[in-house]
């Protein structure tokens, strides 16, 4: 009794890490028309000088457990003199805006874990 | 009772629709949350004729070194409505300069103007396209549709009011204010009355005669040739603002004269040799961008 007790104590961090979503990487929607269209994936973001750029971010899950809308999610331009990434009233939406021409990563943030970073290019 | 309740709703109804009334020319937001307004701050800009405190159009382009002055107004946005305006803020400096709601387009391109609400959250934005001024016009404020003057011809006292408009390469007219000046080569015959600074210029023909008038903005400049007659109606006792004559009347473009181009100070087209009775063919063809 006391044996199986232990086995089941055991057990439920396995069993709450196996009904919580696995990240598999984000989809991103570009929102707005922008008068020059970027370029925007989740490999890779490209965006001319000037344009500001809206984009849905949906944290993907790889198993049956997908991620909740208030699941804390952010973005990051680890150069923000190249590329400014701001918030929006939708805690999914951000806004890409090429500031400077050159070449950064955009650090993605999902339930407080590091989950990469997206190469980005800010074109004349 | 019932009769009461009739009259009582039609006078209500104008009341409600007053409270849907819009500011004029708005370029709605890309995230459809609100509207971004063009004001007018000062005199000067073409796209503010009459005084308004709003442009009659957003333009579809601006100078570069132009000041545009911006506001955001929400747009029967229930979730917003009671919520204070955001400010609006440049995120790219080095593209256009933002102080509060007015800015100064610095380079050609396009620069996004962002509506931020005071938790730094973007509700709204929009692309400014900013342009090179390729020419500098001047144009008669008071014409619904300006074609640029390519001459001017005053009767000896009349004034009249013209208002300069930079044009990019493709002849798209360019919003914002720009430091210009205006010159008079002969102060004797057309004197600069106000708005030698600004985009808005109040001239006066003061003396019969020929000069010119020179516009500059930045390295760009119009020389326009001026002519001033004797009033038509000068007999003695003429009224000063009713004696100018067009410089054109009707529009001949092989000859460079221009619609409707001084008729703000008053046509008289009786007897003017020269002006306003289809004179059409003769001088007038110097005036242009430099």
């Amino acid at each position: 009794m006391n044996r199986f007790f232990l086995a089941t104590l055991a057990a439920l961090p396995l069993l709450a890490t196996a009904c919580q979503p696995r990240y598999d990487g984000v989809d991103l929607t570009l929102v707005n028309n922008p008068p020059v269209p970027p370029y925007i994936d989740d490999t890779q973001i490209e965006i001319p000088l000037g344009i500001a750029a809206v984009v849905e971010v949906e944290p993907l899950s790889s198993t049956r457990f997908n991620y909740y809308t208030d699941d804390p999610l952010e973005l990051r331009s680890r150069d923000p003199d190249v590329l400014r990434v701001e918030a929006t009233e939708n805690p999914r939406q951000f806004v890409l805006i090429g500031v400077g021409v050159g070449e950064t990563c955009v650090d993605i943030e999902v339930l407080h874990e590091d989950r990469g970073c997206i190469p980005a290019t800010v074109t004349q | 009772m019932r009769t009461y309740i009739l009259p009582l709703m039609l006078v209500t109804l104008p009341a409600c629709g007053e409270s849907y009334d819009h500011d004029p020319a708005p370029k709605y937001g890309e995230l459809g949350v609100g509207a971004f307004l063009y004001r007018c701050p000062s005199t000067g800009d073409p796209f503010c004729a009459g005084g308004a405190g709003t442009a009659s159009s957003f333009p579809e382009a601006f100078a570069r070194g132009a000041r545009i002055t911006l506001e955001y107004t929400w747009q029967d946005d229930e979730d917003h409505y009671n919520d204070p305006l955001p400010q609006l803020e440049s995120p790219a400096a080095s593209l256009l300069r933002s102080d509060g709601g007015r800015f100064i387009a610095l380079v050609a391109g396009y620069a996004p103007v962002l509506a931020v609400t005071g938790n730094s959250q973007v509700v709204d934005l929009v692309h400014l396209w900013i342009r090179e001024v390729d020419r500098v016009t001047a144009i008669d404020p008071g014409d619904a549709a300006p074609a640029p003057l390519q001459s001017l011809t005053l009767a000896e006292g009349a004034t009249v009011e013209l208002q300069a408009l930079a044009l990019d390469v493709d002849g798209v007219r360019l919003g914002g204010v720009l430091e210009q000046s205006w010159t008079s080569a002969d102060p004797a015959v057309l004197a600069i009355v106000a708005g030698g600074d600004a985009g808005l210029v109040h001239l006066q023909a003061v003396g019969v005669g020929a000069t010119t008038l020179t516009l500059v903005q930045g390295a760009r400049s119009l020389v326009l040739p001026v002519t001033v007659e004797i009033a038509a109606d000068d007999t003695g006792d003429s009224d000063a603002s009713s004696g100018a004559t067009a410089g054109s009347s009707g529009t001949d473009a092989s000859t460079g004269m221009s619609s409707s181009t001084s008729a703000s100070s008053s046509t008289d087209a009786t007897g003017d040799p020269g002006g306003s009775s289809g004179d059409t063919t003769g001088d007038t063809t110097t005036g242009g961008a430099l």
